[in-house]
């Protein structure tokens, strides 16, 4: 099975969003980050006379971290050789932006953005095209554009020093940072999804996975009882439920 | 005092440890491992509410005699292909014995990585019994055992002996030697192990049919031989000499004849199947953390541990056999009452012989709701092992990287399975007790009668089984 899995595809090819009053709660939002966005300088309509510039942005979650992000543009170049110089291609570089706040620029196709960057729950990604010179590329009047919500991690936490094990619920499609007290000193098997953590006395446990499938799943120790010896024993059930 | 009781704990450990064997450190049943959800609320209450819907209907719909016979329809297959298809089959059960033998021996010997296993368990034991009972027999014409007495038989003198019923619980206790080896042992974790017990299964079944003549000892004393017709009872399909059948599901129940441990024999299966289920229930964890706690039966428990036996075995092993043994009193006491409903019209031995077989519709349909999700996830570890079967690197299909998707099947298709299939498996055995009811009583009111504590006993035993399925697995 492959762990990389296409879990977001962007929306907007060009242009979603213009400024005007009678604009939604959160079109609106979007656009006071936009204003703010282009702090370089404006908006540069692309020339009228060419195919107008756009954008697609893909999000594939990334294995280890957080997601790529796979910039595909049409009539566009990637100019990191032009940056600071006025030019007149359609080139430059995207800007990225977390829920309004820019985190850089982008030179290429590809860009990975850390869970770090990432709120708990929702987050609104908006990626732009600007020119050399950092004013946003426009077409129609309209900002070319990518906008798109990621999940960033779910923190949970679980105590396995209990009487009974417990059991931590999630839904089906959270990417899950699971944070294990408790667990002794040991590797810690999380079956079915097939991963490891290893536990040290005194130190919390970590595993952080994507939970595509449902199921109930076990997180495993080996334990020595007096009476049972050499166990197997779950340490806590992770339960993934359909949405 | 303490001193005083320390020589017979340990002679009942000595007598223990020899069955139990030492405890191994237990890597055990990851390799059975289910990750089920349990079955929601509303799945359970209508599956248990439809249970008590059927027995009423069918009740009303099926208690009227003289009916017309169960429709039946015969393909005849041509010579030709019915004796190449036998061959075929045949020779395909040979090769897979054969496979068994070999990569158990000589293949890798992880248990999830090894053919003998993973065919043995979960292809077979799993796949092959539930596809046998839903679809057709395909054992029973294939049996390699039986392909290898006959040959053997040609070579035997003299008439078939005959064997007395006493020999009819020689299937019974081989069957809950296989509960042991599934549900209990380490050993089915062994590839090497489970050579040995194929090995063992074959001197004894081979010795044994050329004693008394194959087609006698198969009949009488072989447990799978009974399995496989009895499951393939309920299906759909079935081989007839030079024909194919087709008939209603489970109507091949209808009539079937069994002996005292027949029937003994088809409740241990039934409580076979629930054992599997039940030790998986916080309420059996709950039981065994009591028996371990327990302040007077921990100094016994630590001096058999001493002793070198497996306690988790040990009270496994109870659950098991007690199971059984709980399931044969409670049906004698379904039957008591039944005889007793119906005014005595019957004699109990008759009753008691009639209506096991009518339960396995629910017993199979709780099977396939228990292991459809299992199927579907430990069947593809068999990609990588056919691309490579003896761990030398090969990869003849290409596969032998494939890792288990745990994606194939979700929760919501497996709970739709369950319930479905035990509604289903509810209807046909209420239409085969009926059926039965109608044939072995001598008039339709006594028939009515019997049928009431059995429709109670049916939606009992149906409940259960949603019951343990909404239960989650804690083991």
């Amino acid at each position: 099975m492959p762990l990389w899995r296409v879990i977001a595809i962007a929306v907007s090819i060009g242009l979603v969003v213009s400024p005007g009053p009678a604009l939604a709660g959160g079109q609106g939002r979007s656009h006071g980050q936009s204003s703010h966005g282009h702090a370089h300088g404006g908006l540069r309509e692309a020339p009228a006379g060419l195919p107008a510039p756009g954008l697609t942005v893909e999000a594939i979650a990334d294995p280890g971290d957080g997601y790529n992000l796979n910039l595909i543009v049409q009539n566009f170049a990637f100019s990191p050789e032009h940056a600071g110089q006025p030019t007149e291609a359609v080139e430059g570089h995207a800007h990225l932006y977390v829920n309004g706040a820019k985190i850089g620029r982008v030179y290429g196709p590809w860009v990975h953005l850390p869970d770090k960057l990432l709120a708990p729950g929702e987050n609104e990604i908006r990626i732009s095209l600007n020119d050399n010179t950092h004013r946003a590329w426009s077409a129609g009047g309209k900002p070319v554009e990518a906008r798109l919500t990621l999940q960033g991690l779910r923190e949970v936490t679980a105590d396995a020093n209990g009487e009974t094990a417990p059991v931590i619920v999630v839904d089906q499609g959270d990417r899950v940072r699971l944070t294990i007290h408790g667990a002794g000193t040991g590797v810690l098997h999380f079956h079915g999804y097939d991963l490891e953590a290893r536990a040290v006395d005194g130190e919390p446990a970590i595993l952080k996975f994507h939970a595509h499938h449902n199921g109930r799943f076990p997180v495993m120790t080996h334990v020595h009882d007096k009476v049972l010896g050499e166990q197997e024993k779950a340490l806590l059930f992770v339960e993934v439920r359909t949405r | 005092m303490r001193l005083g009781r320390m020589p017979l704990r340990l002679g009942c450990a000595a007598i223990v440890v020899m069955i139990l064997g030492a405890p191994d450190p237990a890597q055990a049943h990851a390799f059975a491992e289910r990750y089920d959800l349990p079955l929601p609320l509303g799945f359970y209450l209508a599956g248990a509410g439809a249970a008590v819907a059927l027995s009423f209907v069918g009740s009303f719909l099926l208690m009227r005699p003289g009916r017309a016979p169960l429709p039946v329809f015969d393909f005849a297959l041509p010579p030709a292909i019915a004796a190449l298809a036998g061959q075929a089959i045949r020779a395909l059960g040979i090769a897979l014995l054969a496979a068994v033998v070999l990569t158990g021996l000589f293949g890798p010997q992880s248990p999830t990585q090894n053919f003998a296993t993973v065919f043995i368990w979960v292809i077979w034991w799993v796949g092959l019994t539930l596809a046998s009972a839903l679809v057709i027999d395909v054992f029973s014409p294939g049996n390699p055992f039986r392909t290898i007495a006959n040959w053997l038989d040609g070579r035997r003198d003299g008439p078939e002996r005959p064997l007395s019923s006493a020999w009819g619980w020689v299937p019974v206790a081989g069957l809950l030697a296989i509960g042991w080896f599934e549900l209990v042992s380490d050993h089915s974790e062994d590839p090497r192990a489970m050579v040995m017990l194929v090995g063992t299964y074959s001197v004894l079944l081979l010795a044994g049919a050329f004693w008394a003549g194959a087609g006698t000892w198969f009949a009488k004393a072989d447990p799978l031989t009974q399995l496989f017709a009895l499951l393939g009872r309920c299906a759909p399909l079935a081989v007839r000499p030079g024909r194919l059948r087709l008939r209603l599901p489970a109507s091949g129940l209808v009539g079937l004849e069994v002996s005292v441990p027949g029937a003994v024999f088809i409740i241990c299966l039934i409580a076979m199947v629930l054992f599997d289920g039940l030790s998986e229930t916080p309420a059996w964890a709950g039981m065994l953390d009591w028996v371990t706690r327990s302040t007077t039966l921990r100094p016994w428990l630590l001096d058999l541990r001493g002793a070198g036996v497996d306690i988790l075995k040990l009270i496994r092993t109870a659950g098991l056999f007690g199971m059984a043994l709980l399931c044969v009193l409670l049906y004698a006491g379904l039957i008591a009452t039944m005889r007793a409903a119906c005014g005595r019209q019957a004699p109990a031995r008759r009753l008691f012989t009639g209506f096991a077989a009518s339960l396995l519709p629910i017993a199979v349909a709780y099977h396939l709701a228990h292991y459809v999700s299992y199927l579907a996830l430990a069947s593809q570890l068999m990609l990588p092992i056919l691309s490579d079967p003896m761990g030398w690197g090969w990869d003849l299909f290409g596969t032998a990287n494939h890792r288990v998707d745990i994606g194939v099947i979700d929760a919501q298709s497996v709970w739709w399975i369950a319930a479905m299939a035990l509604i289903a498996g509810h209807a046909l055995s209420v239409f085969v007790a009926h059926a039965e009811a109608l044939r072995i009583m001598p008039d339709q009111r006594a028939a009515i009668r019997s049928q009431l504590p059995m429709m109670v006993f049916m939606v009992g035993l149906t409940s259960l089984s949603l019951w343990i399925l909404s239960q989650p697995i804690v083991a």
